[in-house]
């Protein structure tokens, strides 16, 4: 998993990577990505990586949005390529206290695979704020106003 | 033969104004016999007094258009020098208010369409408008101190548009430095850094000519931005006999180059590669494109190769939304690119910024080698004038389909189109006030899709609240079709400035406006932006520049919902409620519309276009609408934002 999101590292995509072994085998991913604010993922050493609080305390509106986006990505209703297969990983987004985090649950060795369809699907949740709910993200990820 | 001073004391005139008032009141009780005779007179006395002179344009201006322009020869001031550097070098219009009078004063008189305004910075922000919808150089001038401090804005939003806009401002004398004598003093190119691309304080005379080289080079090489030029009086007014009392007086094929650089070959085979090997290849094309006049090179590697084309910059049109390769309204499909084409994209995202995901590659083409990999990670960096690489590109890609992914855009386009209707539909359901949706679909609709061709319209997108729906409904149909207002320094007052050089622009019929001189031209902007330079309509009545002007009014800055929870602070954000810049319009000589309900915009519009039209005026529509429709739970879809590169963008 490190090699798989150190390789957006090499590439200057994500800023100040840091992978750090955290207690039960866990791995914790700490780095700069979409926004200044830190994005951090872990996994679980069994085959789920998990963005905990991903969005931060969105309203009702966001959390269906981006249920419908989750969905969505098993389904013939987005392209090929965006689509994931079940048989390779599955993702399930969840609010817990508020906030929403991203899971996905990798069969196997498919951890570049997996982490290539969460990173474009967490980039297309950005964009859709962006667009939808530039006020959500100048609250909690630091956004311009203006 | 006495001679009496005449007493023009405020006493005296106070005593006059008495008499004169007793005078009248014994008239009013004058005989009663009288007395209706005396009521006639009365009324046509007040008749007259209530009487005004029309609005009208001086006599002078059209004396202006008559003039003929004059040849500079030797003996020459340094003014005239450097005008006639201007003229030599395609100068294409100036926008001034006095000041710097010798300079412009030259400027105009060497035939240079001058255009004179009500504020400094206006003038500024409207030479820089002219540049980015013409692609040629216009200068600014202001006088020292006052008029170029207002400039500074302007100069700014130039530097973060890369528009080569040559500044010129008077700075007091050599001679006096530092003593404060006079009125004033100001040290300008400190105030300038970080702002321009080059500047310099113009101290020895007999280099006024090598200097305007200087500025030149700048304007016309590389990457472009501002130059800032400042002249003491001693510049200005020095007195050249002949040639030999300059140093450096030659033509300018001495003094720069319109050579390019063109990109290595190996460079434009690797990129063939990556473009080979590419299922979703997209091209960005940005400012340089429109500067190198490379949108027949792009048209031709796009449609060779069938890659998409998404536009971002100062400006848009190089590539036309009527082409099924234009991916500037599918924000939805961006995410999938995996092969991103930067082509002149001067003021690079970062990260985050773009809708490009996580996998793309990106390619920079640019002319700026120091630049290149800088925020957006590069597989391939070509360092290149646009027009060469692109020709390059077109001559070595082979013929290609990326069929499924033109289809994936066309989905996209249709998503983003149908929540534009979902947006109008819910706007219109709003009856009591003008929705923002409204104005956007509306003008859409009578832009592209009415009596008007498709391509005739350059459009000043300004504003802020407003801006968010009206460019989503924006397109561009040919080079120079679409003035990115705010662009990356995000000021919102400019817009009516900007309308001002766009309109000149399309006056004149310079660089891509050609084709469709004299049209109107559509301003778009909000109450806030329109407070700034709203004195401007003054501007466009006197020069006869068609502008209509919509102003979204909803009685507040587009911030008010970062107050919600501070009452004290609110009032920063409001204005008064309900007013009238139509009448405002209407006073300084334009026409004025004001409309209260979704129907009543486009008949306002077709109203306002056809005054424009027939009689050259501007025209401002003053559309009511209220703060409250940026409430998402009250009124959705509440304030929207954007997505970047494409129809929306704004910051890049």
């Amino acid at each position: 998993m490190t090699a798989a999101l150190g390789h957006y590292a090499d590439r200057g995509v994500f800023r100040g990577f840091r992978a750090t072994q955290e207690a039960r085998g866990r791995v914790g991913y700490d780095f700069f990505w979409l926004t200044r604010r830190p994005m951090r993922a872990v996994f679980d050493g069994r085959g789920v990586l998990t963005f905990p609080a991903l969005l931060p305390k969105p309203a009702a509106a966001i959390v269906s949005e981006i249920r419908s986006m989750v969905a969505e990505r098993s389904t013939r209703a987005v392209p090929d390529h965006k689509r994931i297969d079940a048989r390779r990983a599955t993702l399930t987004a969840k609010v817990r206290s508020g906030d929403v985090s991203l899971a996905v649950d990798i069969r196997g060795a498919n951890h570049q695979y997996a982490v290539s369809k969460t990173l474009n699907l967490v980039n297309e949740m950005f964009v859709a704020l962006h667009e939808r709910h530039p006020d959500y993200l100048v609250e909690h990820f630091g956004i311009s106003q203006e | 033969m006495s001679r009496r001073r005449p007493n023009h004391s405020r006493r005296n005139f106070l005593r006059k104004a008495v008499a004169g008032a007793g005078a009248t009141a014994a008239a009013v009780v004058g005989t009663r016999a009288s007395e209706q005779q005396g009521s006639q007179t009365a009324a046509a006395d007040a008749a007259a007094r209530n009487a005004v002179a029309p609005i009208r344009i001086p006599p002078e201006f059209a004396a202006a258009t008559a003039a003929q322009p004059v040849t500079f020869q030797f003996p020459m001031t340094g003014a005239q020098v450097f005008a006639r550097a201007c003229k030599e070098e395609g100068v294409a219009a100036l926008f001034a208010c006095p000041g710097n009078y010798a300079v412009v004063h030259a400027i105009a008189a060497a035939g240079i369409p001058a255009y004179g305004g009500r504020h400094e910075g206006s003038m500024a922000h409207a030479a820089d408008a002219f540049i980015r919808v013409t692609g040629e150089i216009a200068v600014s001038s202001g006088t020292e101190g006052p008029g170029f401090t207002d400039m500074i804005c302007a100069i700014a939003c130039a530097n973060a548009a890369r528009t080569p806009l040559l500044i010129v401002a008077s700075n007091m004398s050599i001679a006096m430095e530092d003593t404060e004598a006079g009125i004033q003093l100001g040290y300008q190119q400190p105030t300038t850094e970080g702002l321009k691309k080059y500047g310099k304080r113009l101290i020895i005379p007999r280099r006024v000519h090598e200097y305007a080289g200087y500025a030149f080079r700048q304007l016309k090489s590389g990457v472009p931005g501002p130059v800032h030029l400042d002249f003491p009086a001693e510049v200005a007014s020095a007195r050249f006999k002949d040639a030999s009392e300059l140093e450096f007086f030659h033509d300018k094929a001495h003094y720069r180059t319109d050579s390019r650089p063109h990109p290595s070959p190996k460079d434009i085979a690797r990129a063939i590669d990556l473009i080979k090997t590419a299922r979703r290849p997209i091209i960005v094309s940005s400012n340089g494109v429109f500067y190198a006049k490379a949108w027949d090179a792009l048209k031709r590697v796009a449609e060779k190769a069938q890659i998409p084309v998404v536009e971002s910059g100062a400006m848009k049109g190089q590539f036309s939304d009527a082409s099924p390769l234009s991916a500037n309204a599918a924000p939805g499909a961006l995410a999938s690119a995996d092969l991103v084409i930067l082509v002149g994209q001067h003021c690079m995202p970062t990260v985050g910024e773009f809708a490009f995901g996580p996998d793309a590659k990106y390619i920079r083409i640019d002319q700026a080698h120091s630049d290149i990999g800088r925020n957006l990670p590069i597989e391939l960096g070509i360092v290149s004038c646009e027009l060469a690489a692109l020709e390059a590109l077109a001559d070595a890609v082979p013929a290609m389909t990326h069929d499924s992914w033109i289809a994936e855009i066309a989905a996209a386009r249709k998503r983003f189109e149908d929540q534009n209707l979902e947006y109008y539909k819910t706007g219109l359901s709003y009856g009591d006030a003008v929705h923002p949706a409204v104005i956007a679909k509306e003008l859409g609709d009578f832009l592209y899709r009415g009596k008007l061709p498709k391509e005739q319209t350059t459009i000043a997108s300004g504003g802020y609240g407003i801006a968010r729906f009206v460019r989503r409904e924006l397109r561009g149909f040919r080079p120079g079709q679409i003035m990115n207002g705010a662009y990356q320094y995000g000021a919102i007052g400019p817009d009516l400035g900007y309308a001002v050089g766009v309109a000149a622009a399309v006056q004149l019929g310079v660089g891509p406006q050609a084709a469709h001189q004299g049209h109107p031209i559509i301003c778009t902007t909000g109450d806030a932006g329109f407070g700034y330079t709203a004195m401007e309509i003054d501007t466009m009545a006197k020069y006869k520049l068609p502008v209509v002007t919509i102003v979204y009014n909803n009685n507040a800055w587009g911030t008010w919902t970062g107050a919600t929870a501070d009452p004290k602070a609110m009032p920063i954000h409001l204005f008064q409620e309900n007013l009238r810049y139509d009448k405002l319009a209407e006073a300084l000589g334009g026409h004025g519309e004001y409309v209260t309900r979704p129907a009543e915009f486009r008949p306002a519009l077709e109203r306002a276009y056809q005054v424009a039209a027939r009689e050259g005026r501007p025209a401002v529509i003053n559309c009511q609408g209220k703060k409250e429709f940026w409430d998402r739970a009250k009124y959705p879809p509440g304030a929207i934002g954007k997505v970047e590169p494409g129809t929306m963008s704004y910051y890049h």
